[in-house]
């Protein structure tokens, strides 16, 4: 508690990347030279697939050094004061596990007790309400190979806030979870987020809800738009567009136009699509005032080519994935 | 650096992992089933008392947990490398290593938690396996039963703290160290595996003396003691922390490497470097400190040979008071009186002391002075100090003594053998424990005179023999043994103890302790046994045999009696003492300890802590016996056990030794010899028996080759001691010594073992003989009446010479010769006719065996005659190799060189088999003669006759030449493919195992081998004194064996071969392998007799004589056994060489060198010769 007062009372900001630039391979720079800082608040980290933003969280956590540049949290080097970092930071990573044979208590509860809540009794207490929170009460008892993969997620989260870090670093928190679950992270991040700096990564803008204070998109390893939500849109008015056509027209549209959402009128589709003027379609369209995140998010991604990877609908990678975990669970 | 908290979080985290992880349990079950195994293993092997077991590598089974448990450490050890080699890959497949990562705990912390985790669990199975061990224990030995080890709780502990934990921790860091080191788990458990392979490999080879400072697996208990029980040493101190400081220090590398960013790396790096180099440093002084001592003792060494023994003094009587506060101080008031040397070249008079000691005052004559001086031991007076003849110097001195100052001259370091089994001979020279007491002679408690070097040589320096009278202080309720009687005096808080012997001794022992005592007088002799009141359970048990030892005891001191011998010291102290004290001294002989005058010690390892309670019970089971018939063989075992004593505490090696021995002393020529001898005469007059001392045989040599020995119709045909004994005289390089080198010109300091084993086999013999020949009786008295002419005083070859010749006994007709000549007697036998009786009856003599028994050297010696009077033929069918028959002996023959005895064996059944055992010859061992096995001619009556009558027999004398593979000549040549002419190679035939000893130039053998000329033994091979053959199978042509004849005159001559019995039955080759340890049996090939029908498989021989040459094949196929004729030659040369050649036309075929035969061909038998 104390750690939140401290980051509270700090005026700089929480985390500040200079110009982090890292290669996996020599030369091929997944980020480069990104210029972040971030306070008090819930940020969103947007970006396509294999944009670099799980690379940009693990240099945050500590877990990679980065190529160039440098990284502090709490005003704290990660690389040259990771023992200090690491005492602030709570992290769920993109691929969460957990010991498959402890229970999911145990396991909240041992990483709690790493991160530092030495007082037993305080520690259950804290345990127990979390799990709660992430509604994994019910099945606190259940060793983790008997979890749902959501449920796994769940303990993700549960984890990384277990222990009350003043920076919470969370990886796609939300992939397999259900609407009912997004929505209660949501909220909990939202209050969270009134107290701390919790930097959660998506590419489902949607996610990110009305308590994000600020995003921050990577694309191509580069920082191309930091700002509140609000800048943001008002960045995308002008941008988006909405078109009514009757359905049998639909496919002609949908073949010639960057699609944001559509949604079914009667006999019509209404398309919301992406466009510099309303004069470049041939039907009538309107310019959307007030569009989404999710749709200025698309229409940025739109911008700059990249509306495919920017998909929104929730059926990221399972499959692969899936397979992977068969393998392993063979080996095991 | 470390938070404990984190560590402990980590650990329960891991411990939970381990618990819910089958493989644990599989590895668990594992490990109790292969350690219940090994535990019930022994426990089966130890169930009875018996010979010392030294394949079980340790002192006493007792002590089994923390030796042998090294196979418990080594599994649980590969049992944490299996929960850890993956502890990481878990994680990344868990999908958990990011977060731990992230985590505020250091590389440091993590490794040491998660380890902690899994050594506090397997801990915990370790301990509860040891529990229920412990707990099993209990109980059993509460309700009786045989099947447990008894193993001590400090043992148990010892284990634990010692072996058991710093292994486990050593073994996991080594592990973590690996796991950060090396990616490919498969990899990481490979190497582990190699490791804790190779750390346990290793350990077999780690010298003694580096054994406690060294070993992974050494602990205190290393030589165990109930009686003085060691728990900590400095070296074991040492070792254990110079293996956490490298635990540290791996633990410590492997958070260096372990692949996740952490700001305490190079901090690792650095403690790492220190912990390593703190290892080093502790391993380093550890290993130095034994070469300190060393070169501390070699400087003594060469103090101590500088010294003239000129100056020595003749010390005789020892009186004072002995003080000793144990483990604290030894407090000295002794007075010596001493004759001052009578032709001193130096200025000084020189006695020797432990230099633990600090001399306070010096007194000559009650004159205290201080013109003497004490360094390294030598107390050094000046010569004017001592005017007269006689003197009393009286010392003071006080403190505790320097275990390093003992047995400096000893012939070999055991210590610097890894041979673990030496170990069990005693580790300390001497203890000064809070418990026990033991002051050895050879640590020079007492003052003594001359130096402290050489004293086994009386050839140079003659023994010095004095009486005593010491007052002992020990605290209350302690026992006192040393040589003569005690007076008790218990007045103060303290006892006090007095002890005087008239008799002269030449060393005095102390031991000191809580004893129970148990006393008898027998004979006027009083019997003292001093057992610790923790191992009374075998006194108990034999309790009821009380009388019979008693009897027993009484007897060997009547056999005394009736040989005039008179047990001197009155008293007889029977001591138990720790097993870690040393049992064998110094010198060139580094003979027992055990039998200092007036005592026998006994190991705690051995009797006293034997379990003859079970022997007991098992034979007051056997109803059928009648009680005293039960005790007769209990006694028996308890006999058997004692005499087949490997650690020298029995009886039968030195009780007799007080009798002269100990009491008079040979000085001059042959002084060791002739003192030899007197023991062997007074140890075979008193106990009948041959005294034998394991130091003395197989540890003296590092060990004994295995030769194989024929065997012998002898009644303690198994036992241990025995079968030693005659592996000993069988050795060839023993008689290399004993042919070429008389007893008198042994050199025992140059040529220890040899020299030893010389005298042991032939002084043995020679006192057999001497005692056999003349009588007990008056060899008895010859002791006797050397005793009292020359009691506490030197004699010489002469005068023992003379002492005999005054009672009547004529050393000179052989004796002497036997001393002072290598000639032996050698016998040989004429082929047994047999008559039998025509009209058999079962209960009178049916058969009679006679042939001629002929001593074919010039040299006298005795001989006995075995044989085994069969019952039928029908029942040694069914059981070849069981004693078929009663066995029966001739006693001892007495014979002439080249005289004959007629020996006729009269028997009921056919004679089974006819032994000729001669006390000592150029037979070397007993020998069969062959019983024809049809009789030669039926009888009406069998003469009741003499076994053995003289006869005038002598050898046919003929031109008859017969060449042997054991004559001077015989030899194997080879030849290259280029030179094509053979000759004798300069190097021999590598030995095919180590030890394997050589019989003249030969490779000795059990059987055939390939390729490998070797020589064996059997009674079918041809020999004159011993029957020897040179096979080889799978030989080339390229190797021949070769007899060299020198013909008296050339002309025709027939040359025969001579094939035993052996060259018509195949063989299998029964070798074995070696890989990694593990031996396998290699039966690959298979002999066979040559075919018939094949005309290639036939012995190649080539005749050269002069300058001809002739290439023969013999047909061996269809030869018979014994002597088979060539053909007959026209020599132009009287020496004649035969080549017999390696290959006889298939690999599988053996060729057998045992001997050939010229016969010369006369001019009239020509026409009968007929060559095709
Ligand atoms: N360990 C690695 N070694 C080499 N390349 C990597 C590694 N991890 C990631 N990359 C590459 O770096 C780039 C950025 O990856 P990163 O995981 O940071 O993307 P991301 O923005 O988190 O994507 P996603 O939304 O799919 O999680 C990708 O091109 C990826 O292929
Ligand atoms: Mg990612």
């Amino acid at each position: 508690m104390t750690d939140v007062a401290q980051a509270h009372s700090e005026n700089g900001p929480t985390i500040d990347i200079e110009g982090v630039t890292h290669c996996y391979k020599k030369n091929q720079p997944v980020l480069s030279e990104i210029n972040l800082s971030l306070g008090a608040g819930f940020f969103g980290l947007l970006g396509a697939n294999g944009a670099g933003k799980s690379t940009l969280m693990r240099i945050i956590c500590t877990l990679l050094k980065p190529t160039e540049g440098s990284a502090k949290v709490c005003g704290f080097d990660v690389i040259k004061e990771c023992h200090q970092v690491r005492q602030r930071i709570g992290y769920l990573p993109q691929e969460f596990g957990a010991w498959r044979l402890h229970r999911v208590e145990e396991v909240v509860d041992t990483l709690a007790a790493l991160s530092g809540m030495n007082n037993k009794k305080e520690r259950r207490a804290r345990v127990a309400e979390v799990l709660e929170e992430v509604g994994l009460a019910e099945v606190a008892d259940r060793k983790v190979k008997k979890l749902s993969g959501g449920m796994v997620r769940r303990l993700g989260v549960a984890q990384a806030m277990v222990h009350n870090p003043p920076v919470l670093v969370v990886d796609e928190p939300t992939v397999g979870l259900d609407p009912e679950e997004r929505m209660r992270f949501r909220q909990v991040m939202t209050n969270l987020g009134r107290e701390r700096t919790i930097l959660c990564s998506t590419h489902i803008v949607a996610d990110l809800g009305s308590g994000c204070s600020e995003i921050a998109i990577i694309d191509d390893g580069t920082l191309a738009f930091q700002g509140s939500p609000t800048k943001f849109l008002t960045n995308a008015v002008g941008s988006v567009f909405e078109i009514k056509v009757p359905t049998e027209s639909a496919t002609a549209i949908e073949s010639k136009h960057e699609i944001v959402s559509r949604t079914f009128d009667g006999a019509n589709v209404v398309f919301r699509v992406v466009g510099k003027s309303a004069g470049e379609f041939n039907t009538d369209a309107s310019k959307v005032e007030e569009p989404t995140l999710e749709e200025a998010y698309l229409a940025f991604m739109a911008k700059r080519g990249k509306l495919e990877q920017a998909d929104q609908t929730e059926t990221v990678a399972e499959e692969p994935k899936k397979k992977k975990r068969r393998r392993k669970a063979k080996q095991d | 650096m470390l938070n404990i908290h984190t560590l402990w979080t980590l650990a329960v985290a891991e411990m939970r992992t381990c618990r819910r992880m089958i493989r644990t349990w599989v590895f668990i079950a594992v490990t109790f089933f292969v350690c219940i195994w090994g535990y019930w293993d022994i426990v089966d092997v130890i169930g009875w008392p018996g010979p010392p077991r030294y394949w079980l590598d340790q002192m006493t089974e007792r002590y089994t947990i923390s030796t042998t448990m090294n196979v418990f450490v080594a599994i649980f050890s590969i049992g944490m490398l299996f929960l850890m080699f993956d502890a990481r890959i878990r994680d990344d497949r868990n999908r958990m290593s990011d977060v731990i990562d992230s985590l505020p705990a250091s590389n440091i912390e993590i490794l040491i938690g998660r380890l902690s985790g899994v050594l506090i669990f397997f801990l915990f199975f370790c301990l509860l396996f040891l529990g229920l061990l412990t707990g099993y224990e209990i109980v059993v030995e509460r309700v009786g039963s045989r099947f447990h080890l008894g193993i001590p709780p400090i043992s148990v502990l010892s284990f634990i703290t010692w072996n058991l934990i710093p292994n486990l921790i050593f073994f996991g860091a080594l592990v973590a160290c690996l796991v950060s080191l090396v990616r490919f788990r498969i990899l990481v458990a490979a190497i582990a595996l190699g490791l804790i392979y190779g750390f346990n490999w290793i350990e077999d080879y780690i010298p003694i003396r580096f054994q406690e400072s060294l070993s992974l697996f050494g602990g205190s208990a290393q030589v165990p003691s109930d009686l003085a029980p060691a728990f900590v040493s400095p070296a074991i101190i040492g070792n254990k922390c110079a293996i956490l400081f490298v635990s540290i220090a791996l633990l410590l590398f492997a958070a260096c490497m372990f692949p996740r960013i952490d700001e305490l790396q190079r901090k690792s790096t650095i403690f790492g470097i220190v912990a390593s180099a703190t290892a080093v440093f502790i391993f380093w002084g550890l290993i130095t400190s034994v070469p300190g001592t060393e070169h501390r003792q070699e400087a003594w060494v060469i103090e101590h040979r500088q010294l003239d023994p000129s100056s020595f003094p003749d010390v005789q009587h020892l009186e004072g008071t002995i003080d000793l506060r144990p483990g604290r101080k030894i407090t000295l008031d002794v007075t010596l009186s001493v004759h001052k040397p009578t032709l001193n070249t130096t200025d000084s008079v020189i006695l020797s002391l432990n230099p633990g000691y600090k001399i306070q005052q010096l007194f000559v004559d009650g004159e205290e002075t201080t013109a003497h001086s004490f360094n390294d031991g030598i107390l050094k007076l000046p010569n004017d100090l001592l005017p007269d003849l006689s003197h009393d110097i009286r010392v003071r001195a006080s403190g505790k003594l320097d275990d390093r100052f003992a047995y400096l001259d000893q012939e070999q370091d055991f210590q610097k053998f890894p041979n673990r089994a030496a170990r069990q001979l005693g580790l300390r020279n001497h203890i000064f424990h809070r418990d026990y007491v033991a002051l050895m002679p050879g640590l020079i408690w007492y003052p003594i005179s001359g130096s402290v070097v050489d004293r086994d040589e009386p050839e140079f320096q003659k023994r010095d023999l004095f009486t005593s009278n010491l007052r002992i202080n020990v605290p209350r309720n302690w026992q006192v043994a040393t040589v003569g009687k005690r007076e008790v005096d218990e007045s103060q808080q303290r006892t006090s103890y007095q002890f005087e012997s008239d008799a002269p001794v030449p060393e005095i022992a102390l031991l000191a302790s809580e004893f129970d005592q148990r006393a008898t007088t027998v004979e006027g002799v009083e019997f003292e046994i001093l057992f610790s009141n923790k191992h009374l359970q075998n006194l108990e048990a034999l309790s009821p045999l009380t009388d019979l030892i008693n009897q027993w005891v009484a007897e060997r001191i009547s056999n005394a009696h009736a040989a005039s011998l008179i047990y001197p010291y009155k008293a007889f102290y029977v001591v138990e003492i720790p097993s870690n004290l040393r049992i064998y001294g110094g010198g060139w002989r580094m003979d027992t300890v055990l039998q200092p005058p007036g005592m026998m010690l006994i190991r705690e390892s051995n009797f006293p802590t034997e379990r003859f309670k079970e022997v007991v019970a098992r034979e007051r089971s056997y109803g059928w016996y009648s009680k005293d018939e039960q005790d007769e063989r209990i006694f028996d075992y308890l006999l058997k056990y004692f005499r087949d004593d490997g650690h020298g505490g029995s009886p039968f090696v030195g009780f007799a030794r007080n009798f002269v021995s100990h009491q008079v002393s040979a000085t001059g020529r042959g002084a060791t010899v002739l003192q030899y001898l007197l023991e062997q005469l007074s140890n075979q007059l008193t106990t009948k028996t041959d005294s034998y001392s394991i130091i003395t045989l197989a540890e003296f040599g590092t060990s004994i080759a295995s030769v194989d020995w024929s065997q012998t119709p002898e009644d303690d045909f198994n036992s241990w001691a025995f079968q030693t004994r005659a592996k000993l005289a069988a050795i060839p390089s023993t008689w290399k010594v004993i042919n070429q080198t008389a007893l008198f010109d042994l050199d025992f300091s140059t040529e220890p073992i040899p020299s030893h084993r010389t005298l042991l086999v032939k002084g043995r013999a020679l006192a057999r003989s001497m005692i056999d020949h003349y009588g007990a009786d008056k060899i008895g008295s010859f002791l006797d009446q050397l005793v009292h002419d020359h009691r506490a005083h030197g004699f010489t070859v002469a005068e023992f010479m003379d002492v005999a010749s005054d009672i009547g006994l004529d050393l000179n007709e052989w004796v002497i010769s036997w001393l002072e000549d290598t000639a032996l007697p050698g016998y040989i036998t004429t082929t047994p006719s047999v008559s039998k009786l025509e009209e058999q009856s079962e209960d009178s003599n049916n058969y009679q065996t006679s042939f001629i028994l002929h001593n074919a050297e010039p040299m006298a010696g005795l001989v006995r005659i075995f044989w085994e009077d069969r019952r039928g033929p029908e029942e040694n069918e069914f059981r070849r190799g069981w004693p078929r028959g009663a066995y029966f002996d001739s006693g001892p023959l007495f014979l002439k060189g080249f005289q004959s005895k007629k020996i006729a064996i009269s028997s009921v059944h056919p004679l089974g088999g006819i032994w000729i055992e001669p006390y000592l010859s150029h037979n070397r061992a007993v020998f069969e003669v062959l019983v024809p096995p049809a009789a030669d001619s039926i009888v009406t009556e069998i003469p009741v006759v003499p076994i053995a009558t003289d006869d005038d027999w002598q050898p046919p004398v003929t031109d008859v030449v017969i060449v042997d593979d054991l004559d001077p000549n015989f030899r194997i040549v080879k030849r290259t493919d280029e030179s094509q002419v053979f000759s004798v190679s300069k190097t021999l035939d590598p030995p095919l195992y180590s030890g394997q000893e050589y019989d003249q130039g030969l490779l000795l053998s059990s059987g055939i081998r390939f390729g490998v000329w070797c020589r064996l033994y059997d009674s079918s091979y041809y020999g004159l004194y011993r029957r020897t053959a040179v096979p080889i199978v799978k030989g080339d042509q390229n190797s021949a064996a070769r007899f060299v004849a020198n013909l008296p005159y050339n002309g025709k001559w027939t040359l025969e071969i001579y094939l035993p019995k052996g060259a018509f039955s195949s063989i299998y080759y029964g070798g074995w392998q070696e890989f990694l340890g593990i031996v396998f049996d290699d039966n690959r090939f298979v002999s066979r007799t040559a075919n018939p029908d094949v005309p290639e498989e036939h012995y190649r021989l080539t005749i050269k004589d002069g300058s001809a040459e002739r290439n023969e094949k013999f047909d061996v196929a269809n030869a018979t056994e014994g002597w088979n004729e060539v053909r007959t030659f026209e020599l132009s040369s009287t020496e004649v060489e035969v080549l017999l050649s390696a290959w006889a036309g298939h690999e599988e075929i053996m060729v057998f060198a045992d001997a050939i035969r010229w016969t010369p061909v006369s001019d009239t038998a020509e026409n009968e010769e007929s060559s095709p």
